[in-house]
């Protein structure tokens, strides 16, 4: 269940792999315009894990990290954390900044993408080359922004062009005619 | 003072409920929880809105017992997820909606292997209570009929399969693996008075158009208008109590908004909290005459529990990749269901007793994409392209095998440590066994197979995994039905053997669990049991 449909929720209910950070349906993205203000991470904080989030899923011929604002989402996410999740999270971004001083002398944010794509890419690498936290606070900003971003609009509609969830008179199963070989109940 | 008192109104209870109301049995139900009102569920709020409204202070419903408020302990090292949802028709609600009939198979395991007791029934015993109850709660399926999954003829039609689940059915087809249309308890028909399935997919999250099998919509409403029924709410049950002769006579209750203390009178009780929750009532309900527990004179109360183990594979189908969106939704859970075939001659011996079956739920573009993201490496445009593409291409595969019955895994009650109400909470000890790592081996060798068959891409798999115990939320064995009183609880119609005025209903009942989900079979058992309680009453015997 954990979602009955464990799964679906749940489950039973269809409980994902991977345990979102916030339970059952949270995942709450405040996603507002003008006017947001983050409620757990500092000005800096939101600056560098915008670019990061948007190097993870970059602005292609559809939006990015950045314009779906998975910023805010990972700023709302964290402030329900627990507070060492929260405090973790932060060291992971101050690291991320020191490593990009020692080996590019500037912090994660001043740098251009070719440099900022560098030093993620020794963090993706596995085994990774850098140090343990540097890769676990990688792997786990990476899920926050793969989260926020396909749960939002902008994804849904733009990038994967969800149509889902809706009323339907008939349900019409495969389309393809040449994969269309099989009529279920028979 | 009503006839009977029924605990819990879900699958069971509701259908005790149901039956009794209608042959016109006083009932009093009482309800740990309150109503959930379909017009306040979120199934049709995509995500980006529930963001949206969530920051507006809007909560969706609180379907899921809160495990603070209700708690239950669990040794150190082993864990036990228990699901539970305190309200008008409990986990029906949300259910998976999967409904297999058992077969002989299953019913005469015990006598074929030696392991448990066997059941008092057999399939001819029950099958008159499949058809009446696959027609109650709208169950679609195939025509299908086989010696593990019996056929109906009253099924409602299938929907079509899903891309992938087309794939799947080709590689099952190429491995001698009798693949199936999935039974599920969505209507995809009108079905009384409520309008068919829409397809939204969102099952999960309570069905706004009540167009699912739920007792809340299709149970509770009919008893209720038999004028027989009357429910209280928020109402937790603590223990039954008996009278001189050790019949039970009243239930000990707390309101859950006011903790105060309630009892009411009983001419004969009937248990369907679900099977922990029974169990641990019964186990609570001490006196002079039952020390541990009422009706455990055989000590098999809170023994033997049993359920399935759970294990999940993923994969990308190359043929599906870039084949763009596709609405998957269908009617929430897989289409298609791949009955156990591990005992047919034509397969090799298995080193491990019973079996399982397979579900393959996701499979499909029904999710954010999030479901596809977090299996693939890396970052940057060409991961947002591989995600893209792989979208239609997710197929999901969830085998579902049995847990045998042991004694040792079972459910206690402990006296020093208690609940907001002064009751002694429950412990669950529950641990797999090589039995079950060994059917664990067979079920992620199948999976590959069939993956492999089709050239997909496995997401890795750590073949050691499987869900914690409780995960499948189809607890079962801690209050088996049985021929003999010195190793099962109740007899073949649920009735206590030590105490004939009361019955247990719920998944507790079952001596094991098969590899199917319970729910079908648990409806047909409770209106079962339900008949033969009227019949008594009538004769005067209770």
């Amino acid at each position: 269940m954990r979602s009955i449909d464990r799964r679906e929720a749940l489950r039973a209910l269809g409980a994902p792999a991977v345990v979102p950070l916030l339970s059952h349906f949270h995942p709450a993205v405040p996603q507002q315009e003008g006017g947001w203000k983050p409620l757990l991470l500092a000005d800096g904080e939101v600056e560098t894990i915008a670019q990061l989030a948007e190097r993870i899923i970059p602005a292609t011929d559809t939006p990015g990290a950045r314009q779906a604002l998975v910023h805010q989402y990972i700023d709302f996410a964290l402030s329900r954390a627990e507070p060492e999740r929260r405090a973790r999270f932060r060291d992971g971004l101050a690291w991320l900044d020191r490593r990009a001083r020692a080996l590019f002398g500037s912090p994660f944010a001043a740098l251009d993408p070719v440099r900022q794509d560098e030093l993620l890419g020794r963090l993706a690498a596995t085994p990774s080359s850098e140090e343990p936290a540097g890769a676990a606070f990688f792997a786990e900003a990476r899920q926050l922004t793969i989260d926020g971003y396909y749960r939002s609009e902008a994804a849904s509609t733009q990038e994967l062009g969800f149509e889902g969830r809706t009323f339907l008179a008939e349900f019409k199963g495969c389309t393809h005619p040449e994969h269309h070989a099989w009529k279920v109940g028979e | 003072m009503s006839d009977v008192v029924v605990i819990g109104s879900g699958a069971s209870g509701g259908m005790a409920a149901f039956n009794l109301a209608q042959k016109g049995v006083k009932v009093l139900l009482l309800d740990a929880g309150e109503e959930f009102d379909r017009r306040f569920f979120w199934t049709h709020t995509l995500p980006y809105q529930a963001d949206a409204r969530l920051r507006k202070g809007d909560e969706p419903p609180r379907f899921f017992l809160d495990k603070v408020e209700q708690s239950y302990l669990t040794p150190e090292g082993k864990p036990f997820d228990l699901v539970r949802v305190w309200g008008r028709g409990g986990k029906t609600n949300v259910w998976g909606r999967v409904s297999l009939r058992m077969s002989d198979l299953d019913f005469g395991a015990a006598e074929r292997d030696g392991w448990g007791i066997p059941w008092p029934i057999r399939y001819s015993d029950i099958a008159p209570y499949y058809d009446k109850a696959e027609q109650l709660m709208g169950v679609c399926g195939g025509t299908d009929d086989s010696d593990v999954l019996p056929g109906s003829k009253v099924l409602m039609p299938a929907p079509p399969p899903r891309c992938g689940e087309v794939f799947l059915k080709k590689a099952c087809d190429k491995l001698g693996l009798a693949m199936v249309a999935g039974r599920r308890a969505n209507f995809t028909r009108p079905h009384r008075g409520f309008p068919p399935c829409h397809y939204c997919g969102a099952c999960g999250q309570g069905c706004d158009t009540g167009s699912f099998f739920n007792s809340a919509d299709h149970l509770i409403p009919q008893a209720l208008e038999t004028g027989n029924l009357e429910i209280r709410a928020n109402a937790v049950v603590a223990r039954i109590l008996v009278d001189a002769n050790g019949r039970a006579s009243a239930v000990q209750y707390f309101d859950r908004k006011t903790g105060a203390e309630r009892q009411v009178k009983a001419r004969v009780v009937i248990l369907g909290a679900s099977a922990m929750d029974s169990t641990r009532i019964l186990l609570n309900s001490k006196s002079a005459r039952f020390p541990n527990g009422l009706g455990n004179g055989s000590d098999q109360l809170g023994r033997n529990f049993c359920e399935q183990i759970m294990v999940h594979v993923r994969g990308f189908l190359p043929q599906l990749y870039g084949r763009g969106y596709t609405n998957d939704d269908g009617i929430g859970g897989e289409h298609v269901y791949l009955p156990r075939f591990n005992h047919r001659p034509d397969r090799p011996k298995p080193d491990y007793l019973r079996g399982f079956g397979m579900q393959f739920w996701n499979t499909g573009a029904q999710t954010t994409g999030a479901d596809v993201a977090q299996y693939l490496p890396g970052f940057g445009a060409s991961f947002k392209a591989e995600v893209k593409k792989r979208y239609p291409a997710l197929v999901s595969l969830h085998p579902f095998g049995e847990v045998l019955p042991r004694p040792e895994n079972r459910v206690t009650v402990d006296e020093s440590r208690t609940d907001r109400y002064g009751v002694p909470l429950m412990k669950v000890d529950v641990a797999f066994g090589d039995n079950e790592r060994k059917m664990r081996k067979h079920m992620y060798d199948t999976c590959e197979e069939i993956l492999h068959t089709l050239g997909a891409e496995i997401v890795t798999i750590d073949r050691e995994a499987n869900d914690p115990p409780g995960s499948a939320i189809h607890e079962h064995g801690t209050c088996r039905m049985g021929k003999d009183p010195k190793t099962s609880v109740l007899n073949s119609f649920n009735q206590m053997h030590e105490v004939g005025n009361v019955f247990v209903v719920d998944g507790s009942a079952f001596p094991n669990s098969s590899e199917k989900n319970p729910t079908l079979s648990i409806v047909a058992l409770s209106w079962r049991a339900t008949d033969f309680l009227a019949e008594e009453l009538r004769a005067g015997r209770l």
